[in-house]
This record gives structure tokens, sequence and C-alpha cells, in this order.
């Protein structure tokens, strides 16, 4: 499925957050969006997502305005997972992702077998099969960021789109989940802090300021030189022997 | 493994399905026995085979007035302004996803006393507007109030939601509730007779006495209409559970839903209290009690929790005739000393789980 950003634009009491934002995502690909805090990724998220409309501008799905299709419709076609979203319900973590079967189910039609296959599978899937009947609120902050995800996954999108999704994990957490999200065969669109990580994309979106500056091959983007314009840092990109990536370590620019 | 677990959600709660409609028969003949006078059981069967299949057993007549048009009457109407209420508090719990919303704590009851007096007392809408249309208005006036004030004084759960957090909400509807309670004295020191005063201020305590058939010809429908909307949107407010914008990439259309469950909520309180007064209490105990039975999902908490609500109504009118000895309480007196410690104890173990 493709997903296009026309001229997006949004503000929020006349301060602009995103302004003309033109932006292809390709079927298959994984896109990062990266930019500093306060760039507009999360926001261009929720537009691409269609939880806000561009106040000028559309958000393409397949060629339709994502804000003339029902909300159900957008929902099975794609799937987000928010930063940390949490709950005080005292709900099981199998009743969680069960949740992402809802744009399936209507008041007439009740929950089916299949339904509770695609659930067990999508645990399956991100490791918590055996954490089914938990309680959420005893998960730890990786193991409720991969609830979300296998709750997105039991949407059986073709897009996922994913806030940040390893803020607050630590760095065994956040590799197992980049691994996850590497090996799905979906389309998936990313918000990223750690620009190491970053490098694994596809392809990034530099934001800054609300305003696209750079799309392409992670190595076309993250250059010293717009490095230093965007995040005000010094970047050494350094390609170590047996590592197929590069890795870039950073020094507060002068 | 994991198929086997997950299948267990789906299987339901079917084979406990026949005690609802027993459990209700027993709560009625219950509140249609206990009283001043107790009466026999079978004296109540009788009563009821006359009255709706057409039989002819012979019963005492002063007997049979007391069930048919007092507590049995007053009966219905506890069940339903029991599962009415209880109702509104799964729905404002889920929406708000705020463990002590409830429709008397955010000052919805109190608006829609207001909304019913001007009506009543002042002579609203000269004649046009019926009691309960104006009670809705205020229970509406009263939500739009007390959110808008709770959403400005800062507890906004997060980016681009409306909703307030925990204490907020309860704060504004303290001050809502102040407002439109002070509003109500205020209208009727106003324009009621002093005969009048006494009554209404009796009604607005939350009191069931002088209820009559004819009350219980709104109630019954409202009652029900409200836990078939609610049952239509279960899989909605399971989708609230992690908020509205989660509940919006779930395929939730929120602004309609919320608006449908919000109007409904205010719809069966105008109609419970433009004829009982404001009854506390029940939105918040009666949910949490029953999601401690069958968990938070609302295809079993919503069935359940109109059931229990029902029947706890029920339960406390009978107390209330019978806890002093030749005289009736107030339904409200009982619900708020069962409820204020619950909200103690709720409030506690929130302090406990943060």
């Amino acid at each position: 499925m493709k997903l296009v950003a026309d001229d997006v634009t949004f503000w929020v009491r006349g301060q602009y957050l995103l302004e003309g934002i033109d932006l292809t995502v390709h079927p298959g690909e994984r896109l990062g969006l990266i930019g500093p805090n306060g760039s507009g990724k999360s926001t261009l998220l929720r537009l691409l997502a269609g939880l806000d409309k561009p106040k000028r501008g559309r958000v393409l799905l397949d060629e339709r305005d994502i804000s003339r299709l029902s909300r159900r419709d957008v929902a099975r076609a794609l799937a987000l997972v928010e930063q940390q979203a949490t709950t005080d319900a005292r709900i099981e973590v199998q009743q969680a992702v069960s949740l992402g079967r809802t744009p399936f189910l209507s008041p007439l039609c009740p929950w089916r077998d299949e339904d509770a296959r695609i659930v067990a599978r999508a645990l399956d899937a991100v490791g918590m099969g055996h954490l089914a009947t938990r309680r959420w609120q005893t998960l730890s902050g990786g193991e409720r960021q991969r609830a979300h995800l296998a709750r997105a996954l039991a949407q059986k999108p073709s897009l996922l789109l994913l806030d940040e999704p390893t803020n607050h994990l630590d760095i065994h957490h956040q590799l197992a989940l980049f691994q996850l999200i590497e090996h799905l065969p979906l389309t998936v669109i990313i918000a990223l802090h750690d620009l190491n990580q970053a490098l694994a994309c596809d392809r990034l979106a530099l934001l800054d300021r609300g305003r696209l500056v750079a799309v392409g091959a992670p190595h076309e983007v993250l250059t010293a030189a717009r490095l230093r314009q965007t995040f005000g840092v010094h970047a050494d990109i350094l390609h170590l022997p047996d590592e197929p990536l590069p890795v870039m370590r950073f020094r507060q620019a002068v | 493994m994991t198929a086997v677990a997950v299948k267990v959600r789906s299987c339901g709660w079917g084979h406990w399905l026949w005690l609802a409609p027993c459990l209700m028969f027993g709560a009625l003949l219950a509140g249609s026995a206990i009283g001043e006078t107790t009466i026999a059981p079978q004296t109540i069967v009788k009563v009821l085979a006359n009255r709706l299949a057409g039989a002819h057993y012979a019963v005492d007549r002063i007997d049979a007035g007391i069930i048919w048009n007092y507590r049995l009457s007053r009966s219905v109407m506890a069940g339903c302004c029991g599962a009415g209420l209880a109702l509104a508090g799964v729905v404002l719990q889920a929406l708000l996803r705020n463990p002590l919303a409830d429709p008397y704590l955010m000052g919805i009851s109190a608006g829609a006393s207001t909304g019913a007096v001007l009506v009543a007392v002042a002579g609203w809408g000269a004649g046009v507007v019926t009691l309960s249309s104006g009670a809705m208005v205020g229970a509406v006036g009263a939500f739009i109030l007390v959110t808008l004030l709770a959403g400005a004084a800062g507890g906004s759960a997060g980016r681009g939601s409306t909703m307030p957090v925990s204490g907020t909400i309860i704060l504004a509807g303290i001050a809502g509730s102040s407002l439109f309670n002070a509003l109500t004295a205020f209208i009727i020191a106003r324009s009621a007779s002093a005969e009048q005063a006494r009554g209404l201020m009796f009604w607005l305590m939350g009191n069931l006495s002088g209820v009559r058939w004819d009350d219980t010809r709104l109630a019954v429908p409202t009652a029900l209409i409200g836990l078939l909307v609610c049952l239509w949107y279960r899989r909605a407010l399971d989708a609230f559970t992690f908020g509205a914008d989660s509940a919006a990439s779930l395929g939730i259309a929120v602004r309609r839903v919320r608006g449908i469950l919000i109007a409904s909520v205010a719809l069966v309180t105008a109609v419970m209290v433009s004829r009982v007064g404001a009854i506390g209490f029940v939105g918040l105990v009666v949910p949490h009690a029953v999601r401690m039975l069958v968990g938070s999902h609302h295809a079993r908490l919503v069935p359940v929790s109109a059931l229990a609500g029902a029947l706890f109504l029920i339960a406390a009118d009978i107390v209330s005739r019978i806890i002093v000895e030749g005289q009736v309480l107030p339904i409200g007196v009982i619900t708020s000393l069962i409820g204020a410690p619950c909200f103690a104890l709720i409030l506690l173990r929130g302090a406990h789980t943060k």
C-alpha cells in the first residue's frame, strides 16, 4: 500500500508545526523519520495515521484522501504504535492485543476462532506468547512496548507506523525490538531518535523545524554537514571492518 | 499454547444468562414483600398473577394495593435507576479513563436537578418542555461545563486529547456540583412555595417515595435503551482502554461514538434524576465491584453492571424502608453511606498502585 503526503501543513494556534511536507512511502520499505526534538516527527506520524487532519494539503492512502476514508477502513490498512500508551484498567496482555481486532469486528459479528488465532500469532511474533495471561500492570516497559506492537500486528495492517518505539527501553530491548521490526513483511514508518539505529532503515526523512530537509538513503541524508546544520553536532562516520553499516560518533560542535 | 489461552477469552458466560431474570424476579419479590408490614411471597405471586395473567385469586385488597401500587412500582423504579446509573458510571469511566468518573461526582446529576427544577418550579418552557428534557439539557450542560473546566485546568491526558486526567475531573465536578446545587436552591427559594420547597428538598436527596407506575413508563424504556446502546458500543468502550487516540487508530470514529455515548449517559441520568432526584455513588460503586468479579471486558462489564446496579438499588430501597422504624429514609442517604467509604477505598487503592 502506498502512503503519500502531499503538501501536508499543520499548525496549532498560528504556530506552524509542519509546513509543505511532500513525501511518498513506497510499499515494503522501512522509512525512518528523524530530526531534533520538536521538529514535527510525532505530528507527521499522527497526520499520516489520519488522527489529525492537515490544515493544508492531503494524506493519500492508495490514491484516496485518508480524511475521507472511514476510521475503520484506515485501521484495517494502517496501525500506529504510540509512545508509551498505558492504562489503569485491569486487563490481561491478550486482552490488550485483542483490541487490534476491533476494526474487523462489529456489534453483531462475534469474536471468532480466526481472531483468536491472529492474536495468538501476533503474541508469538513478538515473543510474548508465554505472557498472554499476565496483567498489563505487571509488565516491564519493554514488554509493554512489545505488547503494543503485537496489538498493531493483530490489526493485520499493510502499513505500520511507530513513534519512537525504543524510547525508555534498555539497549537489549532496543535491539530486540529493532530486529523484530526489521523482519516484518510490512511497510514501516518509524520515528527515531537514535541516528545509529536510523542507519538500518531503507530510507530516511529528515525533519527540521517542521520542514522536510532531506529524503533518501541513510548515507545520503546523514552527512556530516547536515548533522551539524540540523542537530548542531559534529559527527565522525566510522566504517568498521566487519560491520555492514557504518557507525557514527558525535561530539558537540563548536 | 497461546491459541488455547486466547480462546478462553471468547467463550462466554452464556450459561449464566438464566441467572439474570431469576435474580431480578427475586429482588422484585423481596422489594414487594419487605417493608413496614411484611407480606408473604405467596400473596405477592397471587397479586402478580391477578394483575399480569388475569387470574382471580382471592387476596386482601389492602395487601394487593400496597404490593401493586406502592412497593412493586417503587422497586421497578429502583431497578431502572440502579441499572441506568451503573451504566452511566461504566461509560464515563471508560471514556474518561478515570476510575472516579460517576454522574453524581461529576455534577451531571446536579445539572439534571437544576434543569428539572427550572421546568417544574420556575415554569421554563411554558408547559411545552417536559421535566425530563429540562433535566436532559441540565445534564448535558453540566457535563460540558465540568469537562471544559477540567480541560482548562490543565489536566489533559496527553497530546491532542481533551480528556482530563484523574483528580482534575473530580475537582471540576465538585465545582460544577456546587454551582448547580446552589442554582437549584436559588430557584427553589425564589419560585417555590414553602410546601413545594420542602418536597423538593426531599426529592433532591434522592427519594423513591411517591413513585407510581406512571413514573416507570419512561424509566423502563430509558434503562433498556441505555443498556442496548452500551452493548452495541461494547467494543468501542474496550478500544478506549489506551486512550482516545488509540481508539481512533483502532478504527473507532471517536467523535461520533463519544457523542452518542455521552448523550445516552446524559439521557439516562436526566430521566432518572427527574423522577427520583440525584442518587449518589451508584455509578461509582457498582462498576468497580463488578470489575472485580468479571474483569474489565465491556461485553461482560456492561450487562453485569446493569444487573448489579438494579439489584443494588432495589436492596438499598428495602433498607431505606426498614432501617429506621416508622420512617422512610431518602434512598440517596443509603447509597451515600455505602458509596462514600467505597470512594475512599478506591482513592486509597489508586494511591497504592501509583
